[in-house]
């Protein structure tokens, strides 16, 4: 760990450099891209949900004025892409399997004559039996939406048969057993969660240019830089290092953007046009044709002894995929996360997931969280007050503590933040919560994320450059979809290097001018990427000091380094500034100073990857409370206030930490209130930003935000994952209000006010 | 057909030429490159494409082009007072409002034009003011605490 200088980049709650370019709006993001001759793209998409593509003629539509290339599946490789299965080509070939799946696609010189061109393009389709549900998609005789499946390419070892995606059992225990203890008391549900959209506000866009000798670049919405690569050099069948792919400034991902969809189109239009194109995707397109939260039916079983120890837990999964899917493991992965932040000796959860002819699934915001989490968590809340106690001393009975293997079996849990935050969380309802009127209820929720911080063996790395006037460069290939990342790179290099923030830049996402990096996402890019820049920063620093040492007549250990100069820490008076070692250095045999991550990575990876790959060094721990006032007439629900307690390990930048976990809980409460997306025979219905209701400004409760600071053993000054713990468990503290408010249980997302109302009118009555 | 166009844009007289049907939304981002006014959903419902004409916010994908003749229309380019941003613009990066940036420009003319006919709003009047403009990323709460930073700072 680098010597604590008195530059502190850390804990500050700097404002992010790039927020004043977005405040101007001279942020450039994919859509903003211009370069001469640039061509704007539009993209035909299948109206069926299941047909078989006869034949395509583009005739008509190449004759029109403007028109420069038009492709279809033909122009692709027939190697399959995806971003973890590879289930799907960027166009389709042979047959259509969802709605909005793309057919053809056209470069034309304005977005007028592409679309007169996409309109001119007749495709012949044969109709196939199609099925939607995810239940129905498993019976036998369901229409077989991937023939193939069991030989496509996957990133995990994945259960694949007929419309099965994936299927994984945990188990532990004798469940069977367990539930036979006399007077045991067991509770059955089935909760249902709607397909949330990522609702970013940035569409996807992406500008793709090929050079004479067959160069691509791709300048795209995406946060995965890297992997998206892959996806686009397949689908042109040329080789990974012919593609550049830049991330630049993202509007908002929230899991969506790691995916690739319309960045091989735009690179083969490009190819096949010779002339660089643009393609911004619409409003109905993200919501017709681009992934979403997958839906969920969990039917939930637990055992619970009337002194409140949770027992037994028997649970079933089933999600639906959509299509394509573009989830990790299909999602059905995250079966111990029905296990939640409990101790529970006999547990069996089978998670399954199927694929139907709608629109693909894929990663939003934790993914598989808010499902599980409002099933358990709902489920948890309704036993405590079947066994009339308290749901917080419930849950106590129950929780993990440091020392317990988590559910998922990734380790031993240490770290753990979760009491503290309960403790505050307790501390704000007695100081917050008065007498409650009628119609008026409160519901917690306990959220925990991100057990596996996967830090130990995943590509990243760092590069940081000390330029000859004490400025740094830190090169990363990480992206920043909003979430801050490029200020939390800024802000370690600072602190390492005791130069001032406003002197740090940071080149990142770049598939050629960046180290390789895995991508944003998974709350983990602080913890990951936060390591391999202090790593790198640390490089450098010695490496200064070692040239400082020179200058200075005296030892490396004797030096400090503040506020851009190097001085000896027993006489301040002896200092150098970091512009003139870096002077010194650039015409010495060294050249430069620049410092990278890799041999600081594979020490500390060889001195504790092992531990870190034991324990569960970083976990995100939460306590959400609802206050709400339901209407029993008209069956809306209005939050009254919102608390949250989180803990973020130690929080780099309190601000932002802040801001991500306001935004997570709002995120949680169109997932609880508002948000789905709805579909019928396939079509989306509700393909549009009125029809689909995102949360909006007049809709925000009073909200506290309260940080708890359990340093993690190995993450960068102690820092956890913060992003998605937020969203987790909203939808249940919503849920458990609901029924201290008015005694019903709600058991589908969302609480709409006629999903209230119907509860309402099945309440049997007292 | 093409027809000139003249109005004023950021205080600078333009004359253009444009085509009936252009919204005002593609006449600056497309033809005149100011990128600053995003595209979101081009039906009016996310506010990402905010400017000002004549005074008032609007949403300039709702708008044709023709319609800004004659009219003074101001951009997320044309806010900052030279190299002095508006105090809305210092306060969204400063209080934390801006995380993906891609709503803020929108949010920030909105803010702007509401700031102008009330100077000292309460917390329930800005948001109602903003219920035409979408963010997803802050939860809105950090935008609230600008916008009643930027107007105690204005006032």
């Amino acid at each position: 760990m680098a010597a604590t200088t008195e530059v502190q980049a850390i804990g500050r709650s700097l404002a992010k450099p790039d927020a004043f370019l977005k405040a101007t709006g001279s942020a450039t993001y994919a859509g903003d891209v211009r370069l001469p001759g640039m061509l704007e793209a539009r993209v035909l998409r299948s109206p069926y949900p299941h047909a078989r593509i006869v034949s395509i003629d583009t005739s008509a539509a190449a004759a029109l004025p403007g028109v420069y290339a038009i492709v279809t599946g033909d122009d692709v490789s027939p190697t399959r892409i995806g971003r973890f299965l590879r289930d799907r080509h960027a166009l389709a070939r042979e047959r259509v399997l969802y709605v909005g799946e793309p057919v053809a696609a056209v470069a034309a010189i304005d977005e007028e004559s592409a679309e007169r061109a996409i309109q001119a393009i007749e495709v012949e389709y044969e109709e196939l039996p199609a099925v939607f549900d995810a239940e129905e998609a498993l019976k036998p005789g369901a229409p077989i939406i991937h023939p193939d499946l069991p030989n496509y390419v996957d990133t995990a070892k994945t259960v694949r048969e007929g419309n099965l995606r994936n299927r994984v059992v945990h188990n532990v225990g004798d469940v069977d057993a367990a539930f036979q203890e006399p007077g045991l008391l067991i509770y059955e549900a089935t909760y249902k969660t709607a397909r949330q959209s990522q609702g970013f506000t940035e569409p996807r866009a992406a500008v793709a240019q090929v050079d004479t000798n067959g160069k691509v670049t791709v300048w795209a919405s995406v946060k995965a830089p890297f992997r998206v690569r892959v996806s686009v050099a397949d689908s042109l069948g040329i080789p990974l290092s012919r593609v550049r792919l830049i991330s630049p400034v993202i509007g908002g991902d929230f899991g969506g953007k790691g995916a690739s969809f319309i960045e091989p189109i735009v690179a083969v239009l490009a190819r096949k046009a010779k002339r660089p194109v643009r393609l911004h995707l619409s409003r109905v397109e993200e919501f017709t044709a681009m992934t979403s939260r997958a839906s969920c039916i969990t039917k939930l079983k637990i055992g619970v002894r009337h002194d409140g120890t949770i027992t037994a837990l028997d649970g079933t999964m089933l999600y639906n995929v959509g299509g394509v899917d573009d989830s990790q493991a299909g999602g059905a992965s995250a079966a111990t996360s029905l296990i939640g932040a409990y101790r529970i000796p006999n547990a069996r959860v089978v998670a399954e997931s199927a694929y139907t002819n709608t629109s693909p699934a894929g990663h939003v915001r934790a993914p598989s969280g808010p499902q599980t989490s409002f099933a358990t968590e709902s489920h948890l809340d309704h036993m405590a007050r079947m066994l009339n106690m308290d749901p917080i001393e419930l849950r106590l009975k129950n929780t993990l503590s440091n020392g317990d293997v988590v559910p998922s079996g990734h380790g031993i849990l240490q770290n753990s933040g979760l009491e503290a935050c309960i403790d505050k969380g307790l501390a704000w309802m007695k100081r917050e919560i008065g007498p409650l009127k009628p119609n008026q209820g409160v519901g917690i929720a306990l959220a925990l994320w991100a057990l596996h911080p996967n830090a130990v063996a995943v590509d990243s790395a760092a590069t940081v450059k000390i330029d000859t006037d004490g400025s740094a460069v830190v090169l990363s290939g990480i992206a920043d979809q909003g979430g801050g990342q490029w200020t939390m790179v800024a802000q370690v290099a600072s602190q390492v290097l005791g130069i001032p923030v406003e002197r740090v830049s940071v080149i990142a996402a770049d598939t050629e001018a960046t180290p390789p990096e895995q991508g944003t996402g998974g709350s983990q890019t602080t913890y990951r990427v936060g390591n391999v820049v202090r790593q790198a920063a640390e490089d450098a620093r010695r490496k200064l000091l070692r040239f400082a040492a020179e200058q200075l007549k005296a030892d490396e250990e004797e030096l400090s380094i503040a506020d851009g100069e190097v001085f000896v820490t027993a006489d301040p008076s002896r200092q150098i500034s970091v512009a003139r070692v870096a002077q010194g250095a650039a015409t010495a045999a060294a050249g430069a100073i620049i410092g990278t991550s890799e041999e600081s990575r594979e020490r500390e990876i060889r001195d504790h990857g092992h531990d870190q790959a034991e324990i569960v060094d970083a976990p995100s721990f939460a306590i959400h409370i609802a206050q709400i006032t339901v209407d029993p007439e008209t069956g809306m629900i209005d939050v009254d206030k919102y608390y949250t307690s989180q803990d973020v390990g130690k929080a780099l930048n309190p601000l932002n930490c802040k801001g991500q976990i306001e935004g997570g809980v709002v995120f949680g409460l169109g997932y609880a209130l508002t948000e789905e997306l709805i579909s019928e025979n396939g079509t989306n219905l509700n393909a549009n930003l009125w029809e689909y209701l995102l949360p909006t400004a007049p809709h925000i409760p009073e909200m506290t935000v309260e940080l708890v600071e359990i340093p993690s053993t190995y993450g960068p000054f102690g820092a956890k994952g913060v992003g998605e713990t937020g969203c987790v468990a909203v939808a249940p503290a919503i849920a458990n209000a609901l029924e201290d408010a008015l005694g019903i249980r709600c058991t589908e997302l969302p609480l709409t006010p006629e999903r209230v109302l119907r509860a309402l009118r099945e309440k049997p009555s007292a | 057909m093409k027809a000139p166009l003249a109005f004023t844009l950021n205080g600078h007289a333009m004359t253009t030429d444009a085509e009936p049907y252009w919204t005002l939304q593609r006449l600056l981002r497309d033809e005149l490159d100011l990128t600053g006014t995003k595209e979101g959903c081009r039906t009016g419902n996310c506010g990402v494409c905010t400017v000002i004409i004549d005074g008032q916010a609007v949403k300039s994908c709702l708008v044709l082009a023709p319609q800004v003749r004659d009219a003074t229309v101001t951009t997320i380019e044309g806010l900052a007072d030279g190299d002095e941003l508006h105090p809305l613009q210092r306060a969204f990066a400063e209080y934390g409002a801006i995380q993906c940036g891609y709503c803020s420009p929108g949010f920030i003319m909105a803010a702007t034009a509401f700031l102008a006919e009330n100077p000292r709003p309460t917390r329930t009047e800005i948001a109602d003011a903003l219920e035409g403009n979408l963010c997803r990323c802050t939860g809105y709460i950090k935008i609230f605490e600008a916008i009643e930073a930027a107007a105690q700072q204005m006032a």
